[in-house]
């Protein structure tokens, strides 16, 4: 089976000066053609390196990388006909040319021609919803408009592949909201369309991935469907606790045997501090509260939670996919 | 008035500003590149002199000096004034990083004057080192020349105030056009050069384009340039240097509001932070 | 084969359309190309009826300043240009599209010619009108063929110039900006290479735009026609396959080893 994204001990690795960054670290990945498939990890795992590689930007160190078959380091002419990236917070592209006009030069890189062309850009000012600003500079829109005519421009070519690397970054919830409809909607009624997104928003991966892999220091650390991954704390109990003030580092807490995971975070305006934990059983939780009662924290709420996938991603990197 | 903080942030800004110029290669590169040019511009302007010696098949000793001279302190004011001007242009388009500096110094024409400084210094440098490799390229005699280093002294400080005033003044314009910053530069320093006794006496310009070199400081500052480096050069001194005076003052008051005007009017407009590219 | 050509001139002509239509709509150009280019070239005009210089030397600093605007254009509007591609995140959404590079370089050259040609023109009839410089016209059809040989291997050299910019960012700025003020004066700029030393002559005919310029002169200044001028024709002739090869392997050869380094997508180096 040609796989529409395929990598094998994919590696790359940086020299800056003295230093060694390895940013992909033997990623072996394969994407069924019609998938969107999601890459979940915080900022530096290196999610954008991979993308760089299969769009033929970047050279891998070691490992193999095919897009729809093609290798991307022998045949990247093969590979650029059938691609596109959308970035997010980006604002590349000719500011002093209108949305248009941006549009019709990109078509034209990909061979459509005059008529054909502006034909295309029609289509897509159409489905983008772009009509009231199509005709004004790139350098005057704001950065939700940006993006949707970013999201046009990876589309110009009816890519085969799409590679969305965070493309909702930055965005306010009604623009990413679209955004993320737009992406689940070519899917649906392009069944040879393939998506990779990157993304270290879990709500989003979750809501528009057909499977996921949870990528950490360049290396994959698991892989499977949003439910695959929960499954894989659901034996876990996971509590959410609420305690007034701001709390220490929890030391005493990570102590307690069967305290497999924990992580907070305080909110200095409402002087609250919100701990996840994840534990081996049930009755722990009484030993956590007395514990915190013991160090004078008010103890404000006890809840039992469902495993999300930042409980995954901390189960298996010991920290919060989000700070 | 924070002396100490002034200074830690004239240093700062100094010191960023040498970054800039300096730290995309080895040292050594640096000072090629820095060498290269002047000296490729001397040899070109040079030449010149030499084409016309060759064609006349004379020599004129008071022509060469007038050349070399002129090309030599021309780099000290158009460094000073790329170094300034140029700054708007390649923050806001370039780095797009104007409005923090905005925000993070008092004044946005302090940040400019700190900016400068490292260019003047360079500047200077360059015109010792074009004087004394240009002079005998064109067959000029070492010996004859009677430099004053009070003169010297005072013509490179008012150098340094009116070209600083005048590239404030223009980097004010450049506030304006997102695009043109590169070019405004080059086209102030076209036109002193043109008008400012650097390659021939501004009184051969026609009758038109006297009253632009009159407004400029650059004539007086070029030909007491020249009188520092020989006494024997016949100018009026003192009414000279009374111009250039005059001149820098009116330009340090005139550039302070002007900019602070135009500083006002493009925060008015949302131009600012306005950037193009194409 | 027909695809890549295709996509080639495709992508030359957006890009062009992109300098052309995009570059003027801020009507200051005018100043900015035409009018400021004149004060460098008339202060030599200046400099040269001061010291009483022939006649012809008038001619040959205004055809000096016409080529030069197009060695300009070659060096900043092909070089530059991709250096601002780069720095704004234009570069890689080109390189990801099946267009080649050189189209890309193409539309720049071809976009900036357009202003190009309107400053180099300015200049010709600032120099006739107001400073009387005298040129042959009958053998203008010579000077065309020896612009047009010029311009074929000036891009071919800038497109070369132009791949170190995918590699080394600022340092390919700093290149071009080294190489401005050498080749203004190898290339004889404002007099003929005759008055330099034989070494430098001949160190100076390597770069095809002072052979181009060489040609120019002879053919509108001294009246030279297509067969006193075989030997400058024959040496542009050969010069433009030998740059274009270097030009596209030494262009293959930098977005390699940019792609291999993690140059490409760098920016603010």
């Amino acid at each position: 089976m040609t796989y529409a994204v395929e990598t094998i001990d994919l590696t790359r690795v940086f020299k800056r000066g003295k230093s060694t960054i390895k940013a992909l670290d033997n990623v072996n990945i394969s994407i069924r053609k019609g998938e969107i498939f999601g890459l979940l990890g915080p900022n530096g795992a290196g999610k954008t390196t991979l993308i760089r590689i299969l769009a033929t930007l970047l050279l891998p160190t070691s490992g193999e990388a095919y897009v729809n078959g093609y290798d991307v380091i022998k045949e990247p002419d093969k590979v650029r006909e059938i691609i596109n990236i959308v970035s997010g917070g980006e604002r590349a592209g000719y500011g002093i040319l209108t949305v248009r006009e941006n549009l019709w030069y990109y078509s034209q890189l990909y061979g459509y021609g005059w008529r054909e062309g502006w034909k295309k850009v029609d289509e897509l000012i159409n489905l983008l919803d772009m009509k009231d600003f199509a005709n004004v500079r790139l350098n005057r829109l704001s950065t939700g408009m940006i993006q949707k005519y970013n999201l046009a421009r990876g589309l110009i070519n009816d890519p085969k592949i799409l590679f969305l690397d965070e493309p909702t970054l930055g965005l306010d919830v009604e623009v990413a909201r679209y955004i993320r409809k737009i992406i689940k909607n070519l899917v649906r009624e392009n069944p040879d369309k393939t998506i990779l997104l990157t993304t270290h928003y879990m709500a989003e991966a979750e809501q528009l991935c057909d499977r996921i892999a949870i990528i950490h220091k360049g290396r994959i650390i698991a892989e499977g469907t949003s439910d695959d991954l929960k499954h894989m704390v659901s034996k876990e109990k996971i509590f959410k606790v609420e305690v007034r003030g701001i709390v220490g580092a929890l030391d005493y807490i990570r102590k307690i045997n069967g305290v497999k995971a924990l992580t907070y975070k305080g909110d200095i305006v409402t002087g609250v501090t919100s701990i996840r934990l994840v534990l081996s059983d049930n009755d722990l939780i009484s030993k956590i509260v007395e514990a915190l009662n013991e160090k004078r924290f008010k103890v404000l709420s006890v809840v039992k939670v469902e495993p999300t996938l930042e409980d995954v991603f901390l189960k298996l990197v010991g920290a919060r996919l989000v700070e | 008035m924070d002396v100490k903080k002034l200074l830690i942030r004239i240093y700062a800004i100094s010191w960023f500003a040498w970054q800039e110029l300096s730290n995309w290669t080895k040292p050594w590169i640096f000072v090629l590149y820095t060498l290269v040019r002047p000296l490729s511009t001397l040899l070109l302007y040079a030449y010149i002199y030499i084409a016309f010696a060759v064609a006349s098949g004379q020599a004129n000793p008071a022509a060469a000096f007038y050349m070399i001279t002129g090309i030599a302190f021309y780099n000290y004011i158009g460094n000073g004034l790329y170094g300034i001007i140029w700054v708007i242009h390649e923050e806001r388009e370039h780095y797009e990083i104007l409005k923090y500096n905005y925000v993070s110094y008092p004044s946005l024409q302090g940040y400019l004057v700190c900016r400068g400084i490292i260019y003047y210094i360079l500047g200077f440098f360059l015109t010792i080192i074009v004087l004394a490799l240009g002079l005998p390229l064109v067959g000029y005699d070492l010996t004859n020349l009677k430099p004053n280093l009070a003169v010297f002294t005072i013509v490179m400080l008012l150098g340094f105030i009116w070209c600083t005033s005048l590239s404030i003044f223009t980097a004010s314009l450049s506030l304006f056009s997102s695009e043109y910053g590169p070019l405004i530069s080059e086209g102030m320093g076209g036109l002193l050069f043109l008008t400012g006794n650097v390659l021939f006496p501004a009184e051969k310009l026609p009758p038109w384009l006297h009253p632009i070199s009159e407004m400029l400081p650059m004539k007086e500052w070029m030909d007491l340039a020249r009188y520092s480096m020989n006494v024997d050069y016949a100018i009026n001194t003192p009414a000279l240097m009374a111009s250039l005076v005059a001149k820098t003052i009116i330009y340090v008051v005139f550039s302070t509001l002007f900019f602070k005007m135009m500083d006002r009017l493009v925060r008015k407009i949302g131009a600012l932070e306005a950037t193009t590219a194409h | 084969m027909n695809r890549k050509f295709k996509l080639l001139f495709l992508a030359a002509f957006g890009r062009a359309y992109i300098r052309i239509v995009g570059g003027n709509r801020e009507l200051s150009w005018i100043l900015w190309e035409i009018i400021l280019p004149l004060l460098m070239v008339t202060s030599v005009v200046y400099a040269y009826q001061s010291l009483g210089a022939p006649g012809e030397y008038i001619g040959f600093v205004i055809l000096g300043g016409a080529m030069m605007s197009y060695w300009f254009n070659v060096l900043w509007g092909m070089g530059s240009s991709l250096y601002w591609e780069k720095e704004r995140g234009n570069l890689e959404v080109f390189m990801i599209t099946p267009a080649p590079l050189e189209g890309l370089l193409l539309g720049m050259a071809l976009g900036g010619m357009f202003n190009t040609t309107l400053r180099a023109s300015s200049m010709i009839i600032v120099g006739v009108l107001f400073f009387r410089a005298k040129f042959v016209f009958e053998t203008l059809p010579t000077a065309f063929l020896i612009f047009f040989l010029t311009l074929l291997a000036l891009y071919s050299l800038g497109m070369a110039m132009a791949s170190l910019y995918l590699m080394y960012s600022r340092s390919g700025w700093r290149a071009s900006e080294l190489l401005s003020e050498p080749i203004m004066f190898l290339s004889g700029l404002y007099y003929p290479i005759t008055v330099f030393p034989m070494i430098l002559q001949i160190i100076a005919s390597i770069l095809p735009l002072t052979i181009g310029l060489d040609g120019i002169r002879r053919s509108l200044i001294l009246g030279e026609n297509v067969l006193d001028l075989t030997w400058h024709v024959f040496l542009l002739s050969a010069m433009i396959p030998i740059l274009m090869v270097i030009a596209v392997k030494l262009l293959r050869y930098m977005e390699y080893k940019a792609k291999r380094e993690g140059r490409l997508i760098l920016r603010w180096m």
